[in-house]
């Protein structure tokens, strides 16, 4: 229908589109590197080796400091999506909410 | 007993079929989820039989090791987040074969897609069902190969039936019971301990077999270092997991790779002893002691 293609027209023509996309995609591959990049570290790490992660937490105790490395990977992670809904949730949403305003327009 | 949650189950699916009215409620619950129900269900997805029973063994034979393998669970979903999550939300489509054939030959991308998850679903669904019909012939006494099939068939009718919404909210009720069996759990096994990380983890290395040696990656398993490179960069073809040291050096011998030579050093490691493995063991899950990690112990429910 023309009237789609003119409000797809619009919405691409808005310069506010094409900073939201920038600012998306760089963020989304950001997040994914500060992601991926201990992940596989600690991969490679304790893998290649794996003495570095058998010192002990505490003198005399018996827990290795891989278990809390570990157990921190899988909380960063899951903070890191609790970081990137916010930012969406936020600023990305409003920046698509006065693009379609004004396409509609 | 069994009797009892099937039809509570029936119950659910039966209501969500009279509300269930076009292809949008079929696949999203037509929108009448909130996100927390969402997240809830997601959640509840992700604690099946496989995290359940599958990284609970896997934690309690080989200590770290099994651990490491719970961190790439993880990992994945963030990257799902940041990476696909917008884009198939903007599509306005719902399942995977409409958004890869969006705008590309139909026909072919839908097989492809088709012939491609279900490859997917069917392993995964081996390890579930195998899951599954141990726990009900635990847990109702039913003979195993009874069990798996009438598992299977109670699936099919619901989904078939309810669609998104039974699926997710039976989801939602078996994250709700998860998340507090296994706190319950948790918090009952450490008062044992006098709320100690370390009383709880030094009894468990005194009764494994392992010992001390399982506080710390590379013990349990000689070729663990190996594995878990494969697990960790599945595109990588030369690197797949061999069933045997030997038969990889092998392969890479007759296929000439030129990582023969890397091959080699990694292989000629000092091998530690290891112990059989999860294959000598067949024991059922009610009759293996406590697992010797807390978060193990967090992600079993009683």
């Amino acid at each position: 229908m023309s009237q789609e293609n003119n409000i797809q027209a619009k919405i691409r023509n808005n310069p506010k589109f094409a900073e939201l996309v920038g600012k998306r995609t760089r963020f989304a591959v950001l997040l994914s590197l500060v992601v991926l990049v201990p992940y596989y570290t600690f991969m490679f790490l304790v893998s290649t080796q794996p003495q570095l992660f058998a010192a002990k937490l505490a003198e005399g105790g018996v827990i290795t400091i891989g278990w809390p490395i570990a157990a921190l990977i899988v909380i960063g992670g899951w903070l890191l999506t609790g970081v990137y809904v916010s930012r969406a949730n936020g600023e990305f949403d409003s920046i698509t909410e006065e693009v379609l305003k004004e396409a509609r327009k | 007993m069994f009797l009892v949650f099937v039809v509570a189950t029936l119950g659910i699916t039966k209501w969500a079929a009279g509300k269930t009215k076009t292809t949008a409620d079929f696949y999203t619950a037509g929108g009448g989820i909130t996100g927390f129900q969402n997240g809830l269900a997601i959640a509840g997805d992700y604690m099946s039989a496989a995290t359940l029973l599958g990284l609970t063994s896997m934690v309690y034979f080989k200590g770290y090791d099994g651990f490491i393998y719970a961190v790439c669970f993880f990992i994945g979903w963030p990257i799902i987040l940041f990476l696909m999550a917008e884009r198939l939300r903007n599509l306005g489509k719902f399942t995977f074969a409409d958004i890869a054939s969006y705008r590309l030959d139909q026909n072919r991308i839908r097989t492809f897609a088709a012939i491609g998850s279900l490859t997917v679903v069917c392993f995964y669904l081996i390890v579930q069902m195998v899951g599954a019909g141990q726990l009900i012939q635990l847990l109702f006494g039913l003979e195993y190969n009874i069990a798996v099939v009438v598992v299977g068939l109670l699936m099919m009718v619901y989904v078939t039936f309810g669609g998104m919404t039974a699926t997710t909210w039976v989801q939602i009720i078996k994250a709700c019971l998860l998340l507090g069996g296994g706190i319950t759990l948790m918090l009952l096994t450490l008062s044992q301990f006098g709320w100690s990380l370390d009383n709880l983890f030094s009894k468990a290395i005194e009764s494994h077999k392992l010992g001390e040696k399982m506080m710390a990656p590379g013990f349990a398993d000689g070729r663990s270092g190996l594995r878990l490179l494969a697990v960790a960069r599945p595109a990588l073809r030369y690197r797949r997991p061999a069933a045997h040291h030997d038969a990889l050096l092998h392969r890479a011998e007759r296929q000439g790779s030129p990582q023969v030579g890397v091959l080699r050093h990694r292989l000629h490691r000092p091998v530690l002893p290891r112990h059989h493995g999860p294959r000598c063991r067949r024991r059922s899950p009610s009759s293996a002691p406590t697992p010797p990690s807390s978060k193990a112990a967090r992600s079993a429910a009683s």
